[in-house]
C-alpha cells in the first residue's frame, strides 16, 4: 500500500488503535473466571499420578490392588494405547520425532508418570497413588548434554519414530540440523577481524500462574469432552483421535482461559492424555491438576551452548557468521527439530551475511524435556548475536548502534520466519527509528566507559535489538502449518459475533480479533462478542504461538468480517436501493451500531440490526462467513530494549532501575496491552539474565529447587523498577500484509533484554558475562578473580 | 515425588486449647507426636513436603497467655504474637531497630500477618531472620512446661540446622530482653535472591558509643553457619575501641573467619563469607550513625 | 468454639456463614474451592511463595493454601468474589484494574487485588515503593507488575476524591 493510502485508512482507523478494555477483564477482577482447573462436572473424580524418583529406570512390575481396595480406578503402561505420538502437532507429520507415549515402561526422568489413580477426593486419590507398588529397575542415565554423546554414555533411546518410519537414536542426538548460505570458508578470508565467543544459556521454567490441568468427560457414544489447558484445540482433538482410536467428530474440546503460557501448552501436554485415559476407563468425568513441582519436572525452556563466530570488515560491515549450537532437549524430543531450523533464521534474519554457517545438535538427557519458550530459540541466539555486536564493536572502536543500524536486516531483504522454509520479504521496518529515538531515552552519549566508572555502585547502560516472526505464513507450504479459521456472524440487533479456535494467554489476543472486526465492519468494539469456542464449532486453527494471534488469527477474522459484510450490504442495497460497492457502515457515535449509508445521501441510511432483522423476517438468510485463511508471509515484528544496570559491586546485587522498550508490530491494535506485553517481557527477560535456571542433582536427577518456588525464585514488584522509569514506545509503521497494518508483538518482547543487560553490565563494570544467568555469586566472583563456573577467565 | 502441596494428606488431630496449661497437657501427653501450630506458614509447608507428620497439632492462637508485649525495664514479646502486631509496638517504642528491620524484611504481609515470633524462633532456621537481632540484644527465651518454666539465653537456644533445646513438651511462651540504656543502638541487613525470599546472609548489630569510642557491641549472623551465631572475636575487637575505617575493616575480617557457610541452592560458600563482612559493614554503619542520637 | 477434634465449623465467608463438616487437614483453599464454589482463590505454588490464594482473614491477608480450614472457625473470611459493592458494581480497585489494563492471564489478580485493598485500607496514600512493597509476596508472570502498580496508585487518587462512594476497605464491601 503506497504512503497516501497508508495514512488515509490509519486516520480513518475508529477502534483499531484505541485503548479499550478487555472483554474477559470483568469476569478476571470478580474472580469468577473459569480456568480448566476450576471447572466441575457432577460424579467427577480426582486423579493424581504416580512418578518416578529415578532419572532412568524400567518398571518391571505395578501392583495396583491396593489402591483398587481403596475404590481407586488405575492406569498403568497396559491401559493405555501402544501408540509412540508427540504431543506437539505444529509441525507436518514428517518433520515430527516420535518417542513418548500416555504412559511409558521406561521413564527417562525424575517425574515421568507410571500409572495414574482416580478417585473421590484429590487426597484420597493421593493416598491411593502412594499404595500402588511399583518394582523399579534402575538404569544408568546422563545429566549432560556433552556427556550423553559420548560412546560410553547411557543410551536414552534405541530408536523413535520420524513420522511413521523408525528414525534410530545414536549417541543420544535426537536431531542435527545444518543450515549454510555461500561458502563461510571464503566469507572468513575475507573478513579483517573475526570473533570468536562461546555462549550459554538457562534451562529456565515457564512459571505460568496456572499449573496445568485437564479434566475429561467420557461421553455414551465413547467419545469424549475435555478442557484444559492448552493452546491450540484442534491439534489437541487430533492427537487424541490418534491416540484413542476416536473418530474426531466424537472428540470436543473446549476453549479454556488459561493462567498463562509463554509457550508451556503448544503442545498437549502429558496430563492431558492421562486424565483421558483415566476418564475412559472410569467412565466417569475425571478432573487432573497438577501441583507446582509436578509441572516443573513437566517442562521448561531449551537452554542453549552457542558458539559463535562473525567475520567483518574493517568498517564494521558484516561477511560471514557461523553459529554452533548445543541444547540439551532432557528426555523428550517435543520440538527440537524445528527449534534448530528457527534458531538458524534467527541468526540470519538477526543482521546481513553473505555467507553463513548454522549447525544445530539437540541431544536427549534425563531430564525434564524442553519445549518452547517465549522466543523459541530467540532469546538465546539474540543474546549470544547482540553481545556479539557490542563486542565487535569495541574492537574496532564503532558506536555499538551503529554498527547495528549499519548490518540489520530490513526493509526489502528476506527474512526466515520459522527457519529455512519460511521465507519472507520485510516490507515494514521500525529498526533505524528505535535504535535513534531510544538512545537519547535512555542517556546513551552520557553513558561513560567501564574504566571511568568507580565506587560500590557502578551504572552501565546497553542496548539489545531482537524481533520475532509474526506467525509462520509463507507463500508456500513449509515445514510448519499455518493457518486460521474464523467466523463472523451478524445478529439481528446489530451485534457481531466473533468465532475462532484462537487463544488469548492473557496477552489480549481474541479483544485485538474483535477489534479487527468492529473495525471491518463499522460496528463499536462494544457490540462484537467473542463467541466461546470448542472443536465442534469451530473451524482449524492450528496453535496460538510463534507471535501469530494478531497476524494470522487476525487475518483470518478480518476476511471472515469483509465476507459477512459482503452479505451483510447485499442485503442492505435490496432495501435501501443502493449498489452494494457504494455503500458504507460506521458506528452510530452514540449507540455504537453499525449505519449503512451512502455518502451524501441523508435518505439512504439503515441501521445493521434493522437489515440483519428484516433480512430474518424476510427469509433472506444470516449475513454470516467462514474464512479459513493462511498469510503468505510472517513479517518480523521488531524490538529493542535499552537497559540500565545498577551494580552493588560489594554483594554483585543487580538491579535495572530504567528501561525504554521499543516495538515495530506495524499498526498497535491495544496500545496499553502492547505496553503490557513489553513490560512483562522485560521482566521475565531480566529473569532470564539474572536470576532463572533449573540445576539438577548430578546423583539423584532431581531438580536442586525440587520443583518448588521457594527455591525458584521469580521477580517480584520490589524488585522491579519504577513505573516512570520503563518507557514504551512504538515504532511509526504499518505492514502492508497485516489486518490494518498490524504485525505480531509476544516473543519478541523478552528476546533481547539478556542481552541488553549483560551489555550493560560490561559497560559498568568492563567484564563480559557469556552464560547466563549471571548471578551475584558470579558477578563477585568475576570481579574478585574468583574460579567459578560459568564465569569465564578474564 | 512423594510429595504434594495441593492437599494435605497425613491424617492428625486438630486440638485448639483455651489456656495454656490445657495447650501445655496435651503437649506432656502427646510428646514427639505433637506439634505447636501458630501462624502455620512453616509447619503446614513442612508436613506438606513431608518433612514433618505430626499425630497431634496444638494450635496455640488463642492462648493469651503467649500475647503478651510489654515495654518497660524489659522488653517482653509474647511467642503468640503476630510480627504485624509486633512491628508497630517495636515502632512505637522508637528504638530497637535491628528487630524491626528484620521483621520488616520478611516484608510478605501474608506472613506477616500470621507468622508468629515464637514460630519463627521455633523452626529453628538458621536462616531465620528474628534470631540475629534478638541475639544482639542478649535477648533469653521463656520456655515452659506443664512442669516447669526455664529462661533459655538464646545464644544457647539454637543447636543445630532446624533444632532447638525445646523438649518435645515445652512451648516458647515468650521472647525477652533488657530495655536498651539510651545511646545503644541497632540495625539489620539482609540478602536474598528477590525481594521476598529466604535470606542467603543477614546481619544485626547493636552498639552504644562514647564520642568515636565503641562502649557496646554485638553482632551477630544468620545462614553462615549451623545456627545463627555471635561473632564475639568482631565484637571483643571493637568494643571499647575507637571506631575508625580500620577498625571496621578488622572486625569485617574476624566475622569472616568466625562464621562457618556452607554452599547451598541460595548462594556459595564463598559468597556468604565475602557477603557477611558487607553486610556487617552495612548494620554497623547504621546502627553507629543511630547510636549519635 | 471448637475446642477438640470435632470437625464443624462456622466460617463467615463473604459475609454468608457457612456450617461445614471438614477433617482436620484440610486447607482454606480447598474448603473456599470445592466446598464453597468460590475458585477465584488460585493454587499456584502450595508453599506459600506466589500469593495466588491469597484471601483475608478476619480483616487480614493470609494464605489459604497454608491454612487449615479448621483453624479459621469463628472468622470472617473474604474472597474476591466478595469485593464488588453490594450492589454489585466493582470495587475501584476492580475498575482500576480493568482501566489500566493491569490484567493479563488473571490468575493473579485475585490475589493482587485484595492486597491492594488491604494496602489501601493501611495506608490511603501510599508510595509506589509502598505498593511494591506490599504486594511483593504475590507473583505476575505476565505483567511486569508495571499495570498493577499504576492500577493500585489510580485506586489510591479514586478512592481519596471526597466524593468518592466507595469505602477504602474492602471487608466492610462484604455483602
Amino acid at each position: 500500500m503506497g504512503r497516501e493510502a497508508r495514512e488515509m485508512e490509519a486516520r480513518e482507523l475508529r477502534t483499531v488503535g484505541a485503548v479499550t478494555r478487555r472483554k474477559d477483564g470483568l469476569a478476571k477482577v470478580t474472580g469468577t473466571e473459569t480456568y480448566a482447573s476450576d471447572m466441575e462436572l457432577p460424579y467427577m473424580l480426582h486423579a493424581r499420578v504416580l512418578r518416578s524418583p529415578y532419572p532412568h529406570a524400567r518398571v518391571v512390575s505395578i501392583d495396583t490392588s491396593a489402591a483398587e481396595r481403596m475404590g481407586a480406578i488405575c492406569i498403568t503402561p497396559d491401559d493405555v494405547p501402544d501408540i509412540r505420538y508427540n504431543e506437539r502437532q505444529v509441525s507436518v507429520p514428517v518433520k515430527t520425532y516420535r518417542d513418548r507415549t500416555v504412559l511409558p515402561w521406561v521413564v527417562r526422568q525424575v517425574g515421568e508418570g507410571v500409572a495414574a489413580v482416580a478417585a473421590r477426593t484429590e487426597a484420597l486419590a493421593e493416598r491411593a497413588m502412594r499404595a500402588i507398588k511399583v518394582e523399579w529397575e534402575e538404569l544408568p542415565a546422563v545429566f549432560d548434554a556433552h556427556k550423553a554423546m559420548a560412546d560410553d554414555a547411557p543410551q536414552i533411546y534405541e530408536n523413535v519414530l520420524l513420522g511413521d518410519a523408525e528414525f534410530p537414536i545414536e549417541h543420544n542426538v535426537a536431531c542435527f540440523r545444518q543450515v549454510s548460505v555461500g561458502d563461510v570458508a571464503v566469507g572468513f578470508e575475507e573478513a579483517d577481524l573475526i570473533v570468536e565467543r562461546e555462549y550459554q544459556t538457562g534451562r529456565v521454567y515457564h512459571a505460568q500462574m496456572e499449573p496445568k490441568a485437564a479434566l475429561c468427560r467420557p461421553l455414551a457414544d465413547g467419545g469424549i469432552e475435555l478442557w484444559a489447558t492448552l493452546q491450540s484445540i484442534h491439534n489437541t482433538r487430533q492427537l487424541l483421535g490418534r491416540i484413542f482410536d476416536l473418530p474426531l467428530s466424537r472428540i470436543r474440546v473446549h476453549r479454556s482461559t488459561i493462567g498463562g503460557a509463554f509457550g508451556s501448552s503448544i503442545q498437549m501436554n502429558t496430563p492431558v492424555a492421562i486424565c483421558v485415559a483415566l476418564a475412559l476407563k472410569a467412565r466417569k468425568p475425571v478432573k487432573l491438576v497438577l501441583t507446582r513441582e509436578e509441572d516443573m519436572y513437566d517442562h521448561c525452556k531449551y537452554p542453549a551452548e552457542i558458539s559463535l563466530k562473525y567475520g567483518v570488515k574493517r568498517d564494521g560491515t558484516i561477511v560471514a557468521g557461523e553459529l554452533k549450537t548445543l541444547v540439551d532437549i532432557g528426555a523428550h524430543n517435543i520440538q527440537a527439530y524445528p527449534l534448530l531450523g528457527c534458531m538458524s533464521g534467527w541468526f540470519v534474519s538477526l543482521y546481513r551475511m553473505p555467507h553463513m554457517n548454522f549447525e544445530g545438535t539437540a541431544v536427549y538427557t534425563n531430564k525434564t524435556p524442553a519445549c518452547a519458550m517465549q522466543g523459541y530459540g530467540n532469546p538465546d541466539v539474540s543474546f549470544a548475536v547482540e553481545s556479539h555486536m557490542d563486542i565487535i564493536a569495541e574492537k574496532l572502536d564503532i558506536d555499538p548502534i551503529e554498527l547495528r543500524i549499519k548490518n540489520y536486516v530490513g526493509l526489502g531483504e528476506e527474512f526466515w520466519g520459522q527457519g529455512p522454509t519460511v521465507r519472507s520479504i520485510i516490507r515494514s521496518c521500525g529498526v533505524e527509528e528505535m535504535l535513534r529515538k531510544g538512545a537519547p531515552m535512555i542517556g546513551w552519549d552520557e553513558r561513560g566507559r567501564p574504566e571511568d566508572k568507580t565506587g560500590r555502585y557502578r551504572r552501565g547502560i546497553g542496548v539489545g535489538r531482537t524481533f520475532h516472526t509474526s506467525g509462520t505464513g509463507a507463500a508456500m507450504p513449509g515445514e510448519v502449518i499455518d493457518y486460521s479459521t474464523a467466523m463472523v456472524t451478524v445478529n439481528e440487533d446489530g451485534s457481531v459475533d466473533m468465532s475462532t479456535a484462537l487463544m488469548c494467554h492473557g496477552g489480549g489476543t481474541l479483544d485485538a480479533c474483535a477489534k479487527l472486526v468492529a473495525e471491518e465492519m463499522g460496528v463499536s468494539f462494544d457490540l462484537v462478542g467473542v463467541s466461546p469456542a470448542s472443536t465442534t464449532d469451530t473451524g482449524y486453527d492450528v496453535c496460538t504461538h510463534a507471535t501469530r494471534g494478531v497476524y494470522c488469527g487476525g487475518g483470518s477474522a478480518v476476511k471472515a468480517a469483509k465476507s459477512a459484510k459482503a452479505v451483510l450490504l447485499d442485503f442492505a442495497s435490496r432495501l435501501i436501493e443502493v449498489n452494494p460497492e457504494a455503500l458504507q457502515i460506521a458506528p452510530d457515535p452514540v449507540t455504537g451500531e453499525g449505519v449503512i449509508f451512502l455518502e451524501g445521501a441523508a435518505d439512504k441510511r439503515i441501521t445493521v440490526g434493522e437489515v440483519a432483522k428484516t433480512a430474518q423476517l424476510k427469509g433472506w438468510g444470516t449475513a454470516i462467513a467462514v474464512e479459513s485463511h493462511r498469510m503468505v508471509n510472517c513479517p518480523p515484528c521488531f524490538v529493542t530494549n535499552f537497559v540500565e544496570v545498577e551494580v552493588d559491586t560489594w554483594t554483585g546485587e543487580v538491579r535495572v532501575p530504567r528501561a525504554v522498550c521499543a516495538v515495530d508490530a506495524g499498526t498497535v491494535v491495544n496500545p496499553d496491552l502492547a505496553a503490557g506485553q513489553l513490560e512483562g517481557g522485560l521482566c521475565r527477560g531480566i529473569g532470564q539474565a539474572l536470576l532463572e535456571d533449573t540445576a539438577y542433582d548430578p546423583v539423584t536427577g532431581e531438580m536442586t529447587c525440587g520443583g518448588m518456588y521457594i527455591d525458584y525464585k521469580l521477580y517480584t514488584a520490589e524488585d522491579m523498577a519504577p513505573v516512570d522509569d520503563v518507557k514504551v514506545f512504538f515504532a511509526d509503521t504499518y505492514e502492508p500484509s497485516g489486518p490494518f497494518g498490524a504485525k505480531g508483538i509476544g516473543e519478541a518482547a523478552n528476546n533481547a533484554v539478556a542481552a541488553a543487560v549483560m551489555n550493560a553490565l560490561q559497560n559498568a563494570l568492563g567484564i563480559r558475562f557469556q552464560f547466563i544467568p549471571i548471578t551475584p555469586d558470579m558477578i563477585l566472583a568475576a570481579i574478585h578473580g574468583w574460579a567459578c563456573e560459568g564465569v569465564l577467565p578474564a | 515425588m512423594t510429595v504434594n502441596t495441593r492437599v494435605l494428606i497425613n491424617d492428625f488431630t486438630y486440638h485448639v486449647p483455651s489456656t495454656l496449661a490445657e495447650a501445655l497437657g496435651f503437649l506432656d501427653q502427646y510428646g514427639e507426636d505433637a506439634a505447636v501450630l501458630a501462624g502455620g506458614t512453616d509447619l503446614i509447608i513442612q508436613m506438606k513436603l513431608g518433612r514433618r507428620s505430626p499425630k497431634f497439632l496444638v494450635d496455640v492462637s488463642k492462648l493469651e497467655e503467649l500475647k503478651h508485649l510489654e515495654a518497660g525495664e524489659k522488653i517482653l514479646i509474647g511467642a503468640g504474637r503476630r510480627y504485624m502486631d509486633v512491628l508497630p509496638f517495636l515502632q512505637g517504642l522508637g528504638r530497637y531497630h535491628g528487630l524491626a528491620e528484620a521483621i520488616d524484611s520478611i516484608g510478605k504481609l501474608q506472613v506477616l500477618s500470621v507468622a508468629t515470633v515464637g514460630g519463627n524462633l521455633g523452626n529453628g532456621s538458621p536462616a531465620a531472620d528474628t534470631p540475629p537481632p534478638l541475639m544482639t540484644y542478649d535477648a533469653s527465651v521463656r520456655v515452659r512446661s506443664a512442669h516447669q518454666e526455664r529462661v533459655v539465653p538464646l545464644r544457647e537456644f539454637h543447636t543445630g540446622p532446624g533444632a532447638i533445646v525445646l523438649a518435645p513438651n515445652e512451648i516458647i511462651v515468650a521472647v525477652e530482653f533488657d530495655a536498651f540504656p539510651d545511646g545503644r543502638a541497632s540495625a539489620f541487613r539482609k540478602l536474598t535472591r528477590v525481594a521476598s525470599d529466604i535470606s542467603k546472609v543477614t546481619c544485626a548489630v547493636a552498639v552504644e558509643r562514647a564520642g568515636e569510642t565503641c562502649t557496646h557491641c554485638r553482632i551477630a549472623l544468620g545462614a553462615v553457619g549451623p545456627t545463627p551465631l555471635r561473632a564475639r572475636s568482631a565484637e571483643a575487637a571493637l568494643e571499647g575501641r575507637e571506631v575508625d575505617a580500620s577498625a571496621v575493616e578488622e572486625c569485617a575480617r574476624l566475622i569472616v573467619e568466625e562464621i562457618s557457610p556452607i554452599d547451598d541452592i541460595r548462594c556459595s560458600e564463598k559468597y556468604r563469607r565475602e557477603a557477611a563482612g558487607v553486610l556487617f559493614r552495612d548494620a554497623f554503619a547504621s546502627a553507629w550513625e543511630r547510636a549519635k542520637c | 468454639m471448637l475446642t477438640s477434634c470435632t470437625n464443624a465449623i462456622i466460617l463467615t465467608v463473604n459475609g454468608d456463614e457457612h456450617m461445614l463438616v471438614v477433617e482436620p487437614n484440610e486447607l482454606l483453599i480447598n474448603v473456599l474451592r470445592n466446598e464453597l464454589g468460590l475458585t477465584g482463590s488460585k493454587y499456584g505454588c502450595g508453599t506459600g511463595q506466589c500469593g495466588a490464594c491469597t484471601v483475608l482473614i478476619d480483616g487480614e491477608p493470609a494464605l489459604a493454601c497454608v491454612t487449615l480450614a479448621v483453624a479459621c472457625d469463628g472468622k470472617e473470611i473474604v474472597t474476591i468474589e466478595g469485593i464488588a459493592r453490594p450492589d454489585g458494581g466493582l470495587h475501584p480497585i476492580q475498575e482500576e484494574f480493568l482501566g489500566e489494563n493491569a490484567v493479563q492471564c488473571g490468575f493473579c489478580t485475585p490475589g493482587m487485588i485484595l492486597m491492594a485493598g488491604d494496602l489501601l485500607k493501611r495506608n490511603p496514600h501510599p508510595t509506589e515503593p509502598e505498593i511494591r512493597h506490599h504486594i511483593k509476596g504475590n507473583i505476575c508472570r505476565c505483567t511486569g507488575y508495571n499495570g498493577i502498580v499504576r492500577a493500585i496508585q489510580h485506586a489510591a487518587a479514586r478512592m481519596a476524591e471526597p466524593a468518592a462512594a466507595d469505602g477504602p476497605d474492602l471487608v466492610k464491601e462484604a455483602r
